[in-house]
Formats: structure tokens, sequence, C-alpha cells
């Protein structure tokens, strides 16, 4: 059965959370991790991913108005840098 | 960062409250202090789901003029004021219940005490409640 083929946008909007969250997804899959979210609170998304032998390779908090914290984003960053390679947010 | 505990670091930056967590890519914000708590307390779990218990958060905050050494002394004073307030209140109790035992009036065991007579009156009838509560 043939997976779901995901492709990363050429440009993501650092101040633009659905940007931000399909880098994530596209990278995950890349990286044969999975995503697990937690949509509990108002103002970010909670992130586990999990790698082929079920360890966590990172946890993230992703900003849902990333516009009005650039900071967090940046931290975003340089957080999952170690999975995804430096500037992972900026255009391929 | 422990097992049992991990370091949260709270900034405020315009007029929303940022959470930075240990060892978490990105972070949090919030428009008050109580609703960041909230937030922080509903996302360790989730977090840290490999883990058989959540750490609990050890908060640090930044802000200006304000160390953490200001606050860590302001909670130190607060628990000497609980405990003087706890002696306090005790030993005025004891004070008013032997003053009475030696056939005292509330007016004369408040005017040794400066305290108003309704005060004592008031201390007499709760220290009476709760011995009643304990028979």
């Amino acid at each position: 059965m043939a997976g779901k083929l995901y492709s990363l946008p050429r440009v993501v909007e650092r101040d633009d959370y659905a940007a931000i969250r399909d880098r994530i997804i596209g990278l995950s899959h890349t990286h044969g991790l999975r995503c697990d979210w937690a949509e509990t609170t108002k103002r970010q998304r909670f992130l586990l991913l999990w790698d082929a032998e079920g360890r966590v390779a990172a946890r993230a908090i992703v900003p849902l108005y990333p516009g009005e914290t650039p900071h967090l984003v940046d931290s975003l960053e340089r957080g999952l840098a170690h999975l995804f390679g430096d500037d992972w947010l900026e255009d391929p | 960062m422990t097992a049992d505990r991990v370091d949260v670091h709270i900034t405020l930056a315009g007029s929303l409250w940022l959470a930075q967590v240990d060892g978490v890519a990105g972070g949090m914000s919030a428009r008050t202090l109580k609703e960041l708590h909230g937030d922080v307390a509903e996302g360790l779990p989730f977090l840290f789901a490999d883990r058989p218990q959540a750490p609990k958060p050890a908060y640090h905050y930044a802000l200006p003029g304000l160390s953490e050494q200001d606050l860590d002394d302001f909670a130190a004073l607060q628990r000497q004021a609980a405990a003087i307030a706890e002696d306090y209140t005790r030993t005025l109790k004891k004070r008013v219940k032997h003053m009475h035992e030696l056939g005292l009036s509330d007016g004369d065991i408040g005017e040794l005490l400066g305290l108003t007579k309704q005060r004592i009156q008031q201390i007499r009838s709760s220290a009476n409640d709760e011995s009643r509560q304990v028979s």
C-alpha cells in the first residue's frame, strides 16, 4: 500500500501557525518520526515526536499565534534543529 | 532538570507572559500568569508522557528590576509571617484562658493585652467552640 506523500511547502511564513505545523509534519515523515499533538490550550499546541523505536525524539510547544510571539518561534526552530537541521523553518 | 522536576522560565513580553520549559522546543504564552500556570500544568503530563510520572514545574521568573532572590526572600518572609501569626494566635488563646480562669473579666483581660473586650469575648467563644468539637 502506498503511503501518503508529503511535500514540503517552499515558503514557511514564520507568523503562520498552519505553515509551521505543516512543515513539522512534513519533516517528521521525512525523518521517520511520528507526531502526537495535544490541542488542549488556547494559545499553543503540544507536540511529541516519537522515533521508530518508540522513544521520544523531541518535545515541543508550537505557538498558535506565532506572529505575536516570534521569540517562541525562534526557540522552536532551535529546539528542533537537532532533528531537522538548522534553519529548517527557512526556505529550502 | 531532574526526573521529578523541570525548570520553567517565565518572562513578560509586552502584554504576554511567556514560558519556556527546559528540554522542550518552543514555548507557551498567555494573557495572565494564572492562565500560563494552568497551561503549564496542562501541558507537562502530555509532554512527558514517556515518563511514569510527569515532572513538577520549578518556576523561574525573570522580570525587570525583580530578581529571583527577591521572590525567594519574600516567600521566606511569608513563611516567617505565617509562623509568627500562628504563634501569636496560640499564645493569645493561652493567655486569655489563663486570665479567665483567674477570674478576670473580659474587659480587664483586654486592658492587660491591649485588645478590646469584644475581641476577648470572640477568642473565648471560639475556644469554647473548639473544645466542644473535640469532646
